[in-house]
């Protein structure tokens, strides 16, 4: 219960650092998704089976302090840790640096999906026309930035995940959530 | 067995899928908001302390990789410096004729307004829309409607959404935000639009409306949601709508939205 709890905090911690904290230390004001990064690298070590509920509750969360309508992201970082379950079911492999490239590949394309079905939604009521629609949809600069911060941050967080595992001498039977 | 148990799984999917779509376009008004409520009141020292924090970091960042450009920026503000000397002189005798043309205009001056000052606590990250959240909110009497204004009159957003302490203000470059706003120089009136957070754009100028690049746009009152005179931006570009009937103008804002740090609510 209290690892429940305590997972809740930390998406809410999570969700304010994306909003409030990484906008003034990056240039252009575009943020890396942390949450989705965290969210991927749970999938692809854990499985969807354990993680499936939590990509909901972290979807729900951003939505909240994003101020998007609520399903947005719930919808966005559901289906992209249904992908990533099924897909590292047959890519992950028991070898570090190969596990590292596939999880970093799945944090990329994750970022382009992400990007496209928040766009989508967040532009449904869009007043101009088609080519402003599109514009604004296929912006390859905010693309491009995005998919470089992601691709940095998971860097940093994989290690750190990598350093507590082996400090505590934790594998990853042993951060399952009862 | 196996295609029974895919077939669960697809079902189990497609149920989450359609009930977040079902959330997205039908969106239930004000039945998330008491849960937004509590998570934003929970959250606000947090979002506070992170903002500020990184901000100054974020000022040495800048600092740092602007140390190239010091010196050019030097140069060049020593001699706008010379000329701007010479031009105070001829402007402590224009001040009288400005004075004059301003109530003329009927230009909102800070005076006149009843100010809340706020500090920028979030902001949107690209592609989500053009907002900031303040740190002032219900208990300091704001209210959604209200107009956000920097130093001297020059408009930015509107409140859209008000917590107990904190206030969404979706700024004017949001694609949802029209204002009703006039060229302060030929009294052209137009309506004003953000541009998905890239920038702004005033459109519907009648042809016989005459627009000139380098002209101020403030508000024009009308409509009743926003005071008279205040400052958005100067015209850019001009140029003709595809179907050759209004003239549109690309406006560049006075002040970047991005670097907001103190705002002011005109409270009515």
């Amino acid at each position: 219960m209290y690892q429940k709890i305590l997972l809740v905090i930390i998406f809410i911690l999570l969700a304010v650092m994306q909003v409030s904290l990484f906008p003034n230390l990056l240039p252009y004001q575009i943020t890396p998704d942390l949450v989705l990064i965290v969210i991927i690298i749970w999938v692809a070590k854990q499985g969807l089976k354990k993680v499936w509920l939590w990509s909901i509750i972290a979807g729900f969360i951003l939505d909240i302090f994003t101020f998007r309508l609520i399903g947005i992201n719930i919808l966005a970082l559901f289906i992209i840790a249904c992908g990533v379950g099924s897909l590292a079911k047959r890519f992950l492999t028991a070898q570090k640096t190969t596990a590292f490239l596939v999880i970093l590949g799945f944090v990329e394309v994750g970022t382009i999906v992400n990007f496209f079905l928040l766009n989508i939604f967040t532009l449904k009521n869009s007043f101009f026309s088609l080519n402003n629609f599109l514009e604004s949809l296929f912006n390859p600069t905010i693309l491009a930035w995005k998919l470089l911060y992601n691709a940095g941050l998971f860097i940093i967080i994989f290690w750190l995940i990598n350093k507590i595992e082996k400090t505590f001498h934790l594998n990853s039977g042993k951060l399952l959530i009862k | 067995m196996l295609k029974k148990y895919f077939i669960l799984k697809i079902i189990k999917i497609s149920g989450i899928v359609a009930i977040c779509l079902f959330l997205i376009f039908l969106n239930p008004r004000g039945f998330f908001k008491p849960v937004r409520q509590i998570f934003l009141e929970i959250a606000y020292p947090f979002q506070k302390t992170f903002y500020l924090a990184s901000e100054k970091v974020g000022h040495t960042f800048e600092f740092l990789s602007s140390i190239s450009d010091l010196k050019q920026e030097n140069e060049s503000l020593t001699a706008r410096n010379n000329q701007l000397t010479y031009q105070v002189t001829q402007l402590i005798n224009e001040k009288k004729e400005n004075e004059t043309l301003r109530e003329q205009l009927k230009l909102a001056p800070r005076k006149q307004h009843n100010l809340k000052s706020a500090w920028v606590i979030a902001q949107a990250s690209q592609g989500s829309g053009s907002w900031i959240l303040i740190d002032t909110g219900a208990n300091d009497g704001i209210q959604i409607g209200m107009p956000v204004i920097v130093s001297d009159g020059i408009l930015v957003g509107k409140i859209t959404a008000v917590e107990k302490n904190s206030s969404k203000v979706r700024l004017l470059t949001d694609s949802l935000n029209a204002v009703n706003v006039i060229d302060a120089e030929t009294q052209a009136k137009g309506l004003l639009k953000g541009r998905y957070g890239l920038g702004l754009i005033v459109g519907m100028v009648e042809q016989t409306d005459v627009l000139k690049v380098g002209d101020n746009i403030i508000t024009s009152g009308l409509g009743g949601g926003m005071p008279k005179g205040l400052l958005i931006g100067k015209i850019q570009q001009v140029s003709n709508t595809a179907d050759k009937l209004f003239q549109q103008a690309v406006i560049i804002p006075k002040v970047k939205y991005s670097k907001l740090t103190v705002v002011f609510v005109i409270k009515k």
